[in-house]
């Protein structure tokens, strides 16, 4: 409770959009190249003004999540945040436990290989 | 203050310079607007015939369109070596593709689709099981090294073993022909000759979604690929557009300045069904099913209980996994209508009676492993945006598609009858309409030329959805549009008609800092699909529809005169909402217009008619037409009627083959080069 006591500020802010983050951009691994707002085809991420920063993602509810900003990111720095409504279910067929994409709760991963076709 | 969670430090500064006012002149002999897999196939197509070409995108072209993220299936390769069938025989049996049965489009797509598909491997999409992982599958082509889907026994879909790659293979045949690429242009209007509707093409008019300059094209042909009307019904600020089954993009631009150079249209009578793409929908192939990309993975309720399937033609259930992929040699292909088995046809009263305990779950480790691999490996992982939402998202939260069961929405028992998931939307969202083959097309002849002289169509612009028809629709018209230019001068753009269209881009613009101007472009998007919901459903009544062209006619001079744009993005939305607009009111003119033609033939007795009362569409006798083009000449709407395979009559020869050897006779020695 103590922390919350300490909290005094609150601002008059505009309503976030539908989902407020599309695709989130690891600012440790961005290079500032802006391949990613280069090939987005709905301006979702746009360049940063000042040159060498990391894009910014100026209208995620217009995302299509295409995912190829994700492609085209040379250092690994981009990662899809899919909405609620892309998250469902699977079962483990032994076990019969089950689990929901993309939240905290899910079996280690046992299973990625290269879809086919992969370049 | 951090508003926008991570992207804000206050307001930024756009990132492009701003260039409102600025005009910038481009002489071509092809204009290409939109280039998905239709335009580019279509701009490449030119531009190989070493004319000069210019490849316009909303997008940037590597990746833009509904194929822009992959897809994978290869349809009606009736060309292929290893199918029994012709393309004629198919045309002259009338079978369905894409919705209809319908014109010269519908044959030129279907014939040159097996080469269309060999054009792409040449550019260096992969199709080929390179890698020998499929060696000795019954889904593999011994003759042609392709893997087949749904029908093992001859080759009449293919699979794209990297199907991911084919927008980057067109976009490297673009830079290898010499096309000269303009990305993130929004085009508005065409430019006829004298400013006249009806005239021949001039070029076209756009503008920057990165500058806000405008870019006029000069051209001898424009050819138009950016697709059909979308989401005239759906809109929600709250769904994402993950959610969207069409490109974002495609909101019917090419379609609606066609009209309004005098193009006919045909497709518009039909918007409004209850069947067709729910947008409000989970991702397509991301949920567990049993159709199409998924066919034939094994359905499972929630007690584990298998659902049994069934041959289409026999009845008899199919024990076999083999027999699930076999279609009688003597039952030729069909769009829409590609797998030959379904699943129980009684799920719905065995959900009532307690049979099945829903939800159901799609078992891909039921099906055998190199089955599971095509479907999970090649189909998803090359699928039309599947890629890195479902493929790799899944995989790395766990999903192990060797020992997981996904689950298959829960629906209304009633809307499971074609199979679980099926559709991957929520089963009480019915009321939501979607314009699914009914999204508006450009009406073309044996050349995919419109009425308009060097206007021409391709893709899902002339009703032709789909991958390999659009690439094969596309090479076809970029050769016909390279053989009009060897024979017509470039025209002259009407200086009155260009500065009108400025007057209308910029306009937004003008208003940004107007008080009284406060409407967003997604409260107008919100606006109008309110009226096509109310107005504009499958039963349709004349009085509604004059009720709703008067409502959309308020909000045209009333709040559509009150948006303004901030930037060059905004502007591209509310522009988008201007086309949404007319095409809006296409749809309910051309309902209309249907409806006091049947009354005419049919006498005043009869009820309003409502769709489908064309003939071959479930109407009874006496009907007089079989399709319905909608246009405007000078000013005013027009419908024309016309009979079944008019494109064989008259001024056209009676066959298939006949028709499109005859069109492509001009063909010179370099296209001869080519595979179509």
């Amino acid at each position: 409770m103590e922390d919350m006591n300490k909290i005094k500020d609150a601002y008059i802010v505009p309503n976030p959009t539908g989902p407020t983050v599309a695709v989130a951009i690891d600012p440790e691994l961005c290079i500032g190249c802006n391949d990613c707002a280069n090939v987005c085809r709905i301006q979702t991420i746009l360049p940063n003004p000042e040159p060498g920063k990391p894009p910014v993602v100026v209208y995620p509810d217009e995302c299509w999540y295409c995912g190829t900003c994700v492609e085209v990111c040379r250092t690994g720095a981009l990662e899809m945040r899919f909405p609620i409504n892309a998250k469902i279910f699977f079962k483990r067929k032994d076990t019969g436990e089950i689990f929901r994409i993309g939240t905290q709760n899910v079996p280690e991963k046992s299973y990625f290989e290269e879809p086919y076709g992969w370049k | 203050m951090d508003y926008l969670k991570g992207i804000s430090e206050g307001v930024l500064r756009w990132p492009y310079p701003v260039k409102y006012g600025q005009v910038r002149h481009i002489t071509v002999d092809v204009c290409v607007i939109g280039c998905g897999t239709a335009g580019a196939s279509a701009a490449v197509a030119a531009a190989r015939c070493g004319l000069k070409v210019a490849a316009v995108d909303k997008a940037p072209i590597k990746h833009s369109g509904n194929a822009g993220a992959g897809m994978d299936h290869w349809n009606m390769t009736i060309n292929s070596p290893s199918n029994p069938f012709t393309p004629e025989e198919i045309a002259e049996k009338g079978t369905f593709m894409c919705g209809k049965r319908h014109g010269p489009e519908f044959y030129i797509a279907m014939k040159g689709s097996w080469e269309a598909l060999m054009e792409l491997a040449d550019l260096g999409m992969p199709i080929y099981d390179e890698d020998g992982d499929f060696e000795g599958q019954p889904a593999l082509d011994e003759a042609t090294g392709v893997l087949k889907a749904f029908d093992y026994s001859k080759v009449t879909t293919v699979r794209l073993r990297g199907g991911q790659y084919i927008k980057t293979s067109l976009f490297d045949g673009l830079r290898k022909y010499g096309a000269e690429i303009y990305e993130r242009i929004m085009m508005t209007a065409l430019l006829t000759e004298g400013g006249k509707q009806g005239a021949r093409v001039v070029g076209a008019v756009g503008f920057s979604l990165e500058t806000g300059e405008a870019y006029v094209f000069h051209a001898k042909t424009v050819i138009i690929g950016s697709g059909g009307v979308s989401s005239a019904w759906c809109f929600s600020t709250e769904i994402s557009g993950s959610s969207y089954f069409w490109d974002p993009n495609e909101t019917g631009e090419g379609i609606i300045m066609a009209l309004n150079a005098g193009a006919k249209i045909s497709g518009f009578d039909g918007g409004g069904k209850l069947g067709g793409r729910n947008p409000m929908g989970w991702p397509n192939f991301g949920v567990g099913n049993s159709g199409n990309t998924w066919y034939p993975c094994t359905l499972v309720d929630d007690n584990g209980k298998k659902v049994p399937w069934y041959n289409k033609y026999t009845g008899e259930e199919v024990k076999d996994f083999k027999d699930l992929m076999f279609r009688p040699m003597n039952v030729p292909p069909k769009y829409g209508d590609r797998e030959d088995c379904r699943l129980d046809p009684h799920i719905p009263e065995k959900i009532k009676s307690g049979e099945y305990k829903l939800p159901f779950w799609a078992d891909l480790s039921d099906v055998p492993e190199a089955e599971r691999r095509l479907i999970w490996g090649v189909m998803i992982g090359n699928e039309g945006k599947s890629r890195y939402a479902i493929y790799d998202y899944y995989t790395r939260s766990g999903f192990n598609p060797d020992r997981d069961l996904l689950w298959a929405p829960i629906e209304q028992p009633d809307s499971t009858r074609n199979g679980p998931g099926h559709r991957a939307e929520p089963g009480m969202m019915k009321l939501w309409r979607s314009e699914q083959f009914s999204r508006g097309d450009i009406v073309v002849d044996w050349n995919l030329e419109s009425n308009v002289r060097g206007l021409y169509a391709v893709g899902a612009t002339c009703g032709m959805e789909g991958c390999s028809y659009a690439c094969s629709t596309g090479f076809y018209a970029g050769n016909r549009a390279a053989e009009y230019c060897r024979e017509f001068p470039l025209g002259e753009i009407d200086e009155e008609q260009l500065n009108t269209e400025l007057d209308r881009i910029w306009a937004p613009v003008r208003r940004a800092d107007d008080p009284n101007a406060y409407v967003t472009w997604k409260e107008m998007w919100g606006g109008t699909t309110r009226v096509m919901q109310t107005c504009c459903g499958e039963w349709k009544d004349k009085s509604v529809l004059e009720f709703g062209l008067m409502w959309l006619k308020s909000i045209k001079d009333n709040e559509m005169q009150q948006m303004y744009a901030r930037n060059p993005h905004e502007l591209g939305r509310v522009l988008e909402c201007q086309t949404r607009m007319r095409s809006s009111e296409m749809f309910l003119r051309s309902g209309i217009a249907k409806i006091e033609k049947d009354m005419e033939i049919w006498g005043s007795k009869e009820p309003p008619a409502s769709i489908p009362r064309q003939k071959g569409f479930g109407a009874p006798d006496p009907t007089s037409y079989d399709f319905m083009y909608t246009y405007f000449e000078n000013g005013e709407f027009k419908a024309e009627f016309k009979e079944d395979r008019y494109w064989l009559k008259d001024e056209n020869l009676p066959g298939y083959l006949e028709n499109y050897e005859l069109h492509r006779e001009k063909e010179g020695e370099e296209q001869r080069k080519w595979k179509i």
